[in-house]
């Protein structure tokens, strides 16, 4: 009996069934270190996975680029998630993959989490064991690498600060196995030395560079040292296990450095303040006090029996005047009213009409004779002139009858 | 004991002789207080703002890196 002839086509099809029919197959992760690695123009990336055994093509469709977030380099360890399907065209399985992550990575993580979660449980990261940064710190130490961006930065932003500030350098290693047990040392040889004050950190990297930090040797350390601890790991989003168990956490090795210096200007400013007010006040007690005295020198004054007596004396003096003022008044009107008088007394004198050639005729008793009816013949009269007297005798006495 | 109080002086922070000064200065601040007592208190005053002056280091230094036998040297 000839054997069946299949197509390739065929072939290749019936392979592709049966691969779509395992469940093992269709969702499954990889690990391998890529090779020959390529970026399309058209968004796909197509690389290989290999390990000592073999070697897998893989591809990555532009529609799950969303499913690696780092560039995918030759000679690096990876997971990677996908299926694994038959290309008809060559009749090649492939694996196509959704996602892709650093091997390790995973591992690390839950690592982190692990002794994150531990620690908390302990109690290291707790407020209450918080150490207060001190605000004047002369002397501040450093544990990091001796080279690198994060000891420059931590100088330039210190010395800027505050260029008397004493900077004191442990240079640790920061990456790779000797890195915990170097940071370690730093701190302890630091707490030793005796400085105010300690940042511990290094520059940005991935996280396996930043692990040292995630160690639970570096965060007993950190949580035993009896001086305040400053952690500065990497970036503003790089969270170490270090960040969690310091005193307080820096974003980066720059603001790590601003927070542990004080601006020598703002010292200088605190000081000069208070001065200026110690000044002011002492100013004002001594002014208050001094408005007190005058003021009572003023009342002491009105009650000195000489000022009182000074003031008698001008009140009296005033009252003088004013009694001279008065009586001199009084004499002037007086002294006007006698001349009107006088003058009015003179208008009515008889002596004057004597001159004009009358007499003033009185009796023998000297009694004023008004009418003829006070005269009797013979009788003798006084006649009163101008210049002189006269006695004379009545001879006649005739009554004027139409007078009334 | 003069001697552990002048060192106790000499371990007082900055921080705290400026804490200590704010109180002085709320003291200050109370205009009943007698003219002897103020004086007592400005003087003490001026004298922490003096010590407080003298505490704020004035030379500058070199970054120093401590090597692991305890002594340190000249960093860069």
């Amino acid at each position: 009996m000839p054997q069946t002839v299949y197509t390739v086509g065929q072939l290749n099809r019936y392979i592709k069934n049966i691969f779509n029919g395992d469940y093992v197959l269709r969702n499954l992760t990889v690990k391998g270190e890529v090779s020959n690695c390529k970026y399309h123009s058209s968004g796909h990336i197509f690389f290989t996975l290999k390990d000592e055994a073999g070697s897998v093509k893989c591809i990555m469709f532009a529609g799950n680029r969303g499913g690696l977030p780092f560039k995918m380099t030759d000679g690096m360890l990876v997971n990677v998630t996908g299926y694994v399907d038959v290309y008809l065209a060559d009749g090649a399985y492939q694996l196509y993959a959704k996602s892709v992550t650093k091997e390790g990575a995973g591992e690390l993580y839950e690592r982190f989490e692990r002794l994150k979660e531990d620690l908390e449980e302990r109690g290291m990261f707790a407020e209450e064991y918080k150490q207060k940064i001190p605000a004047d710190a002369k002397c501040i130490g450093i544990v990091t690498a001796s080279t690198g961006a994060a000891i420059r930065d931590i100088i330039n932003v210190s010395k800027r600060r505050n260029p008397y500030i004493q900077l004191i350098l442990y240079p640790a290693i920061v990456q790779g196995p000797e890195a915990a047990p170097s940071i370690v040392k730093g701190i302890k040889a630091l707490e030793k030395y005796g400085v105010d004050l300690m940042i511990v950190g290094r520059g940005g990297g991935s996280i396996e560079d930043l692990w040292a930090f995630n160690e639970e040797m570096v965060a007993q350390a950190i949580f035993d040292c009896s001086v305040p601890i400053i952690s500065a790991v990497g970036h503003e989003i790089d969270f170490t296990i270090a960040d969690f168990v310091a005193d307080l956490r820096a974003a980066t090795p720059s603001a790590a450095a601003e927070l542990a210096v004080s601006e020598i200007d703002r010292i200088d400013e605190a000081i000069y303040s208070r001065k200026e007010e110690l000044d002011g006040l002492m100013m004002n007690h001594l002014s208050e006090k001094k408005g007190r005295i005058e003021h009572q020198l003023r009342q002491l004054k009105l009650l000195d029996p000489e000022y009182k007596l000074r003031q008698s004396k001008e009140r009296l003096a005033r009252i003088e005047i004013a009694l001279n003022d008065a009586i001199e008044g009084i004499i002037k009107s007086r002294r006007q009213r006698l001349s009107l008088l006088s003058s009015r007394l003179d208008g009515s004198s008889p002596l004057k009409r004597l001159k004009s050639g009358y007499a003033f005729v009185t009796n023998e008793k000297g009694k004023r004779v008004k009418s003829v009816k006070q005269l009797r013949s013979g009788m003798k009269i006084d006649m009163a002139l101008t210049d002189g007297y006269a006695t004379a005798t009545v001879d006649e006495i005739k009554e004027n009858k139409d007078q009334v | 004991m003069a001697e552990s109080k002048t060192k106790e002086k000499e371990n007082i922070t900055l921080e705290k002789m400026l804490d200590n000064i704010d109180e002085i200065i709320e003291k200050l601040e109370d205009e009943e207080l007698p003219l002897e007592e103020a004086f007592a208190e400005y003087s003490k005053g001026v004298k922490l703002i003096a010590e407080a002056n003298k505490k704020v280091d004035r030379v500058e230094k070199k970054v120093q890196k401590l090597l692991d036998n305890g002594e340190t040297e000249d960093f860069e």
